[in-house]
C-alpha cells in the first residue's frame, strides 16, 4: 500500500549514493554487500545511518522529493510519457547531452536521471544490484551510464 | 481490326482521361464558404460536358430520361460510333467535343458506359491469347469504370442539390468504387459529412484521401480546414487554411475562416491581420467587416469596430447584427472620431468611404442616446413586414439598452420602454418560426415586468411560456430547438417564479418554490430523467425546513434565476420577512462566476511549476472578498446573532464556491444540496413520530421507502463507528483524445493519509494500486462498512453529471450512475479528498449542480467531505489526518472537527506543524519497538516534512485560502 513512498526511498538512496564523491568506508560497503535480494525500506533506512555524508544525501533527495511531490493535487495530472515514448521524436544526441550526470549537487537532473533511466528497469532491482557491488558508488553511476546505452540499443 | 481498336484505346485514354481530370476537376470544388456564424456549403458545379450545364445525362441505372425518348442503337451501331468517335479523338478533339459528339449522334453517355463493357467482353472473347487484345479490353473496361464514377458522381451532386444527403454519399461512394482515385468524390463526400452530418472525423478521413491523391489541391485543404474547425482543432485548421493559401494567396473565404479561428483562439491581433488580407482581396466581404468589428471590440478599440461595422453596414444595410453590434460599440466608446474612418479608408483606399451612418443619419452619438439612434436607424432599414427577425432582434436590443438604463437611473421609466420593446419584439419573433428568440424575449419581458412588480402579467406571461414548453417537450417538437435547449428554457422559465412571489412579498411561497425547483432539478439530473417534472414534485414548507434548524443553527438558502439572485435566512423560530429574504440582480455575481471560469479554466492548463503564482490562485482572496460584497454576507450575518452553526443550500453555480470562507465569523458549517435531502437524512436517522410526522413530505417517507427496498446493508448500531473502506491511490488510467493510454500521477501523500487514517480505526478494508476495481468496490460498498476514505482522482462531468467519477483501478471508474444504485445508509461519512468540480469558462450551471457528492448524498449517506478544487498534497494530507484525529480521538463531531482543522491549518506556524509532525512520529513508534515497513515509510514522510518545513518562505506556510478553503462537508 506505500508502493509510492517506497519508490521515493529507493530513489533516494540511489540519489544519494550517485552523489558520495568517494567510495564508501570498508566496513559500510560491507554492510551493503550483506543485503539479499529480499531488502526492504528498513534496510535502506539503516544502511543510509551508517555513514553520515550518505545519510546527509539521502535526507536531502528525499525532502526534495517529498517537497516536490507535495506540489501534486488530486486533479487529473497525467505521468509525463516515458522516455522510450519521447525517443521517437527525440534527437539522441539530445538524449545524451541530458545524460550529463557529472554535476552531482544538481538534484532535480539527478532525480530525472533516476526517473527515466532507472524507474522503468526495477528500482529495487537496480538498486539490489548496486549494493550488491564491490564498490556501490562507482556501480550506481555505472547504472546510470550503462541504462542510459540501453536505451540506445533496446528502444 | 483489334490493333486500329488498341491504338485508338490508347490515344484516347491519354487523351480523353488527361482532358478528363482537367474537365473533371471542377473549377473551385466545394468551397465551403463561411461567414461568421452564417455558414454555407457550394458544392462543386456539375461536371458538364464541353460547358454544357444542364444537359441531362441519365445515370446507367436510370429507366427515364432520354433513355425513353432516344432509340435504343444497336452494336453494331454503337461499334460504327465509337470508332467514329476514337478517330476524332486521335486527332485531338477535346472533352466538349466529344460530349457534342454523343449528343449529335444521339448517344447518352450512360448508355456508352453500360455498352462498352459487353463490348469488351465480346472482344475478349473473340481475342484469347492475344496480349494486345486483353490490354485493349482492359483499357476499355478502364474507360468505362471511369464513365461510370462519372455517372455515380453527377448522381451523387444531383441527389445533394435536392437534399438526399445518405443518398448523395452513396452515389459517391458508388463513384469511388469505379475509380478510387476519384478525388473529386472524396471532397463531395467529406463536405457531406462534415456538414449535413456533423461527422468530423470521417470529413477529415475524406480530405485526407483527397489530399493523398492530389496534395497541391488547395480546396481540398482548404475543405479540411473547416472539418478540423468544426472539429475543434483549431491550430490544425489554420495550418490547413495555411496550405491552401500557400497554393492560392488570393482565397478570401481561408483568409476570412482563418480570421474567425484565430478569434477563437484568442488570438485577437493576428485574427484582425487575416480578415485585413480577405477584405484587400475583396472589399465588399460584409462578413469581414463585420467579424473584424467584433474582434476590434474586444480588442479595446471601440471607434475602430464602430467604423468597421459602418463599413459593413454601408455593404448590406439591412444586416441587424451589425446595427446591434454598432449600438453595443456605440455605448461603450466615449466620442466619436473622424480620424478613426480617414486612417481606415487610407488602409484600404479602393473600398467606397463611410456615408450611411455618418452623412444619411449623423449617428456620431455615443452612449446610451447614441445606442438608441443606432438601433432606432437599423428599424429604418429592418422593417416588420420586410425584416421579421432584424425587427425583433433590433426591439430586443432596444428592450435591453433601456432595462441596462433603468438599472442606473429612473428604473420605472425605462423599463416601461423596455416592456413596450420586447412586446414589440414578440410580435415578429413568434413561436413558430423564432422559437428560441421568442423565449429568449420573453424571458426578459418576464424579468422586466417582475422588476415592474407587474407581478400578474408577468405569471401569465410564465405560464404561457412553461405551457408552450411543456407542450412541446411532451410532444418531442424539436424542430427548432433541442430537447436539452427546451429543457434548459423551461428551468429558466420555471425559476422566474421565485421572482414573481418575492416581488408580491409572499417570502413563503417563493422559498418553497426555490426548493421545489432545486429538488425537480436534482431529480432530473441525477435519475437521468428526460424531463424536469414540475407537476409532481411534493413542496418543503418553511415550517419543515426549520426542523432542521435549533436556536443556535440557521439555514442560509439561495435561488439564482435569470432575473436576480435571491438569499433567505432561515431560522428555527424567525419567520420570514424583508430583512432575511432578499432578492438582487444577479449581474454581479455571473460576473465573477465567469471571470473564476475563466481564470480557472487557464490555471488549470498551466504547468504545476507556474500554478502558484497564477491570478487564479494567488488572487483568490481578493476574489472571495467580492464575492462576499456580491453575497452580502454583512447582511446575512447582522441576522445571525446566537447563531453558531450555519446549514448553507446554496443553488447553481454557488455550490462550486467555499461560502463558507467568506463569513468573519466563525462558524461551524455544513452544506446541503437541498432542504429535502436534510429533512430526509432527519427522519431516517430520528423516525417520524406521530407527534412529527404531520409535517413530514410525503416525498421523505417514499425516499426513505425506496432506500428500504434496496437490499440493506446489516446494520452498524447508532455510535458504533469502527470500520472504514479505503480506496488508496489506485493506478488510474485515463484514454486520452488520441486513443492512448495515460497514467494520472501517483500521490505518495495520499498514501500516507489512507496508513494513518486508517489506523484509527479498529477494522480497514483496503484496497489501491491495481486491486481497486469497479467489481471490487461495488462488492465493498454495500458491506457493513460506516466510513468510505477515497484517495485518488475525481472529475466532474458537466454535460453528464451522472458520469462524473472517482478513478479506480486501470481505467475503471466509479460513476455517479453507479453510486445512486446503491443503498449506503449505514455511511456515516464519505471523504472524497479527490473531487473537482471544474467547469471550462465556457460553462454556467442553469438548472442545479449535481456531481459526486449529491451522489453520495442519494445514496443515503450522512456525510460528504470534498473538495472544490485540486489542493495541494501536502497540505491535503495535513488536514485530512487533522480532522479523522479530532473527530476520532478528540470527539469533536465532524462538522467542528473539519471546521477547526481549516483554522488550524490556516493559522498554523512553521513551529506549530513540526511539533504537529514530531507527534505523528512519536505516534508510529509508541506502540512498538520494532517498526514495520509501513511505519518506517511513514516516519520517513513525517520526517521529510518536518525538515521541509524551514524552506518555506511564510511563517504559516498554508494561510492562504487556497490549502484549507476547498474542503467543504456536506450533510446533517
Amino acid at each position: 500500500m506505500m508502493k509510492n513512498n517506497n519508490d521515493d526511498i529507493f530513489t533516494a538512496f540511489i540519489g544519494a549514493v550517485l552523489q558520495q564523491t568517494e567510495p564508501l568506508p570498508a566496513p559500510v560497503q560491507l554492510e551493503f554487500n550483506k543485503i539479499d535480494e529480499a531488502f526492504t525500506i528498513i534496510d535502506i533506512e539503516r544502511l543510509a545511518e551508517l555513514h553520515p555524508p550518505l545519510l546527509a544525501a539521502y535526507e536531502e533527495t528525499h525532502n526534495w522529493l517529498m517537497y516536490h511531490s507535495n506540489e501534486r493535487s488530486k486533479g487529473l495530472d497525467v505521468l509525463p510519457d516515458s522516455e522510450s515514448e519521447k525517443e521517437n521524436t527525440t534527437n539522441p544526441e539530445i538524449s545524451n547531452a541530458a545524460s550529463d550526470i557529472s554535476d552531482l549537487t544538481n538534484l532535480p537532473k539527478i532525480i530525472n536521471e533516476i526517473d527515466t533511466k532507472v524507474k522503468p528497469r526495477g528500482l529495487k532491482k537496480i538498486l539490489g544490484k548496486i549494493l550488491q557491488a564491490g564498490d556501490s558508488v562507482q556501480a550506481s553511476r555505472d547504472t546510470i551510464l550503462s541504462s542510459i546505452a540501453d536505451s540506445f540499443t533496446h528502444d | 481490326m483489334l490493333d486500329k481498336i488498341w491504338r485508338f484505346l490508347k490515344q484516347l485514354i491519354q487523351r480523353i482521361l488527361c482532358a478528363y481530370t482537367q474537365y473533371f476537376n471542377p473549377p473551385w470544388p466545394p468551397p465551403l464558404v463561411r461567414g461568421g456564424t452564417r455558414k454555407k456549403i457550394l458544392l462543386p458545379p456539375l461536371a458538364t460536358a464541353g460547358g454544357k450545364e444542364g444537359t441531362n445525362l441519365a445515370s446507367p441505372l436510370s429507366k427515364g430520361g432520354l433513355r425513353g425518348v432516344l432509340p435504343t442503337l444497336t452494336d453494331a451501331e454503337y461499334e460504327a460510333k465509337l470508332m467514329k468517335l476514337l478517330e476524332w479523338v486521335n486527332q485531338g478533339w477535346g472533352r466538349g467535343d466529344v460530349a457534342e459528339f454523343l449528343i449529335a449522334k444521339q448517344i447518352k453517355n450512360g448508355d456508352l458506359a453500360a455498352w462498352l463493357p459487353r463490348f469488351g467482353s465480346r472482344l475478349l472473347e473473340g481475342a484469347q491469347g492475344s496480349t494486345a487484345s486483353a490490354d485493349a479490353v482492359s483499357s476499355l473496361q478502364e474507360l468505362a469504370r471511369g464513365l461510370e464514377a462519372e455517372v455515380w458522381y453527377k448522381r451523387g451532386k444531383e441527389q445533394n442539390d435536392l437534399g438526399l444527403f445518405e443518398q448523395a454519399i452513396a452515389s459517391y461512394e458508388k463513384a469511388l468504387e469505379f475509380k478510387p482515385d476519384f478525388y473529386q468524390a472524396w471532397i463531395n463526400r467529406g463536405c457531406i459529412l462534415c456538414d449535413n452530418f456533423n461527422k468530423y472525423e470521417e470529413a477529415i478521413a475524406s480530405f485526407d484521401k483527397a489530399l493523398e491523391i492530389k496534395p497541391d489541391f488547395d480546396k481540398a485543404w482548404y475543405n479540411m480546414g473547416i472539418a478540423l474547425d468544426n472539429f475543434g482543432k483549431l491550430e490544425d485548421a489554420i495550418a490547413s487554411w495555411d496550405k491552401a493559401l500557400e497554393i492560392k494567396p488570393d482565397e478570401h473565404n481561408a483568409w476570412f475562416n482563418r480570421g474567425l479561428a484565430l478569434r477563437k483562439l484568442g488570438r485577437l491581433e493576428e485574427a484582425i491581420a487575416s480578415y485585413d488580407k480577405a477584405l484587400e482581396i475583396k472589399l465588399d466581404k460584409e462578413e469581414a467587416w463585420f467579424d473584424r468589428s467584433g474582434v476590434l471590440y474586444h480588442l479595446g478599440k471601440l471607434e475602430e469596430a464602430i467604423a468597421s461595422c459602418d463599413k459593413a453596414l454601408e455593404i448590406k444595410p439591412d444586416d441587424h447584427a451589425a446595427w446591434k453590434n454598432r449600438s453595443i460599440a456605440v455605448e461603450n466608446a466615449p466620442k466619436h472620431r473622424l480620424l478613426v474612418y480617414e486612417i481606415l479608408q487610407g488602409q484600404f483606399p479602393k473600398s467606397p468611404p463611410v456615408t450611411r451612418t455618418l452623412i444619411t443619419h449623423n449617428l456620431t452619438q455615443r452612449g446610451y442616446e447614441g445606442q438608441i439612434l443606432t438601433l432606432k436607424t437599423g428599424l429604418e432599414y429592418c422593417q416588420q413586414n420586410t425584416h421579421p427577425e432584424g425587427y425583433g432582434e433590433l426591439h430586443q436590443a432596444l428592450g435591453d439598452a433601456h432595462y441596462s438604463r433603468g438599472k442606473l437611473t429612473s428604473p420605472n421609466t425605462y423599463w416601461n420602454k423596455a416592456t413596450t420593446n420586447y412586446q414589440e419584439s414578440l410580435k415578429t419573433l413568434t413561436p413558430d418560426t423564432f422559437l428560441k428568440l421568442h423565449l429568449q424575449v420573453l424571458q426578459k419581458l418576464i424579468k422586466t415586468l417582475v422588476s415592474l412588480k407587474q407581478t400578474d402579467e408577468a405569471n401569465k406571461l410564465r405560464r404561457d411560456a412553461t405551457d408552450l414548453l411543456q407542450r412541446l417537450l411532451k410532444q418531442q417538437n424539436y424542430s427548432q430547438l433541442t430537447q436539452q435547449q427546451l429543457t434548459d428554457k423551461l428551468v429558466s422559465f420555471e425559476q422566474l417564479t421565485v421572482n414573481i412571489f418575492m416581488q408580491s412579498g409572499q417570502f413563503a411561497e417563493a422559498l418553497a418554490t426555490a426548493e421545489t425547483d432545486k429538488n425537480v432539478c436534482l431529480s432530473w439530473l441525477v435519475d437521468a430523467l428526460p424531463i424536469p417534472d414540475y407537476e409532481t414534485e411534493e413542496t418543503v414548507t418553511h415550517a419543515q425546513i426549520q426542523q432542521l434548524l435549533n436556536p443556535t443553527t440557521a439555514a442560509i438558502y439561495w435561488h439564482l434565476s435569470d432575473a436576480s439572485l435571491t438569499t433567505f435566512i432561515i431560522k428555527s423560530d424567525g419567520l420570514l420577512s424583508p430583512e432575511t429574504c432578499f432578492s438582487d440582480f444577479p449581474d454581479e455575481l455571473e460576473k465573477w462566476v465567469k471571470e473564476w471560469n475563466q481564470q480557472y479554466t487557464d490555471y488549470q492548463s498551466k504547468e504545476k511549476t507556474s500554478q502558484v503564482n497564477h491570478p487564479w490562485r494567488g488572487g483568490m482572496a481578493s476574489k472571495f472578498a467580492r464575492l462576499n460584497a456580491i453575497l452580502k454576507i454583512d447582511a446575512i450575518e447582522q441576522q445571525l446573532e446566537g447563531i453558531t452553526q450555519l446549514i448553507l443550500i446554496p443553488h447553481r453555480d454557488l455550490h462550486r464556491f467555499p461560502i463558507h470562507a467568506l463569513f468573519s465569523r466563525d462558524f461551524v458549517v455544513s452544506y446541503l444540496p437541498s432542504a429535502q435531502f436534510g429533512l430526509n437524512l432527519k427522519h431516517r436517522l430520528n423516525p417520524p413520530t406521530a407527534a412529527n410526522t404531520a409535517n413530514t413530505p410525503n416525498t421523505v417517507g417514499e425516499w426513505n421507502s425506496r432506500l428500504h427496498r434496496q437490499n440493506p446493508p446489516p446494520r452498524v448500531e447508532e455510535g458504533e463507528v469502527n470500520s472504514i473502506l479505503s480506496i488508496e491511490n489506485p493506478n488510474s488510467i485515463i484514454i486520452d483524445e488520441n486513443g492512448k493510454r495515460k497514467e494520472l500521477l501517483p500521490l505518495p501523500a495520499a498514501e500516507i493519509e489512507s496508513e494513518i487514517i486508517c489506523r484509527m480505526f479498529a477494522n480497514s478494508t483496503r484496497r489501491g494500486e491495481n486491486a481497486a476495481t469497479l467489481d471490487e468496490v461495488t462488492k465493498l460498498l454495500p458491506q457493513p462498512h460506516n466510513i468510505f476514505h477515497f484517495t485518488g482522482h475525481g472529475s466532474y462531468d458537466f454535460d453528464n453529471p451522472q458520469q462524473s467519477t472517482l478513478y479506480l483501478s486501470d481505467t475503471h471508474r466509479l460513476t455517479v450512475k453507479e453510486i445512486i444504485q446503491l443503498n449506503l445508509s449505514n455511511y456515516k461519512l464519505i471523504c472524497l479528498s479527490a473531487c473537482e468540480t471544474a467547469v471550462t469558462d465556457k460553462q454556467t450551471i442553469l438548472a442545479e449542480y449535481v456531481g459526486l457528492t449529491s451522489g453520495f448524498m442519494r445514496a443515503g449517506v450522512g456525510f460528504v467531505v470534498s473538495t472544490l478544487w485540486p489542493v495541494q498534497s501536502g497540505a491535503s494530507t495535513l488536514l485530512m489526518i487533522d480532522f479523522y484525529r479530532r473527530w476520532r480521538e478528540e470527539g469533536d463531531s465532524l462538522p467542528v472537527a473539519l471546521a477547526n482543522s481549516q483554522k488550524w491549518l490556516q493559522s498554523a506556524t512553521r513551529e506549530d506543524l513540526a511539533a504537529w509532525y514530531q507527534r505523528e512520529i512519536d505516534k508510529i513508534s509508541e506502540n512498538s519497538s520494532e517498526l514495520s515497513v509501513a511505519e518506517v515509510s511513514l516516519r520517513r514522510f513525517f520526517k521529510s516534512n518536518q525538515q521541509n518545513l524551514a524552506k518555506m518562505e511564510s511563517d504559516q506556510p498554508y494561510q492562504h485560502p487556497y490549502y484549507w478553503a476547498a474542503f467543504t462537508l456536506t450533510g446533517l
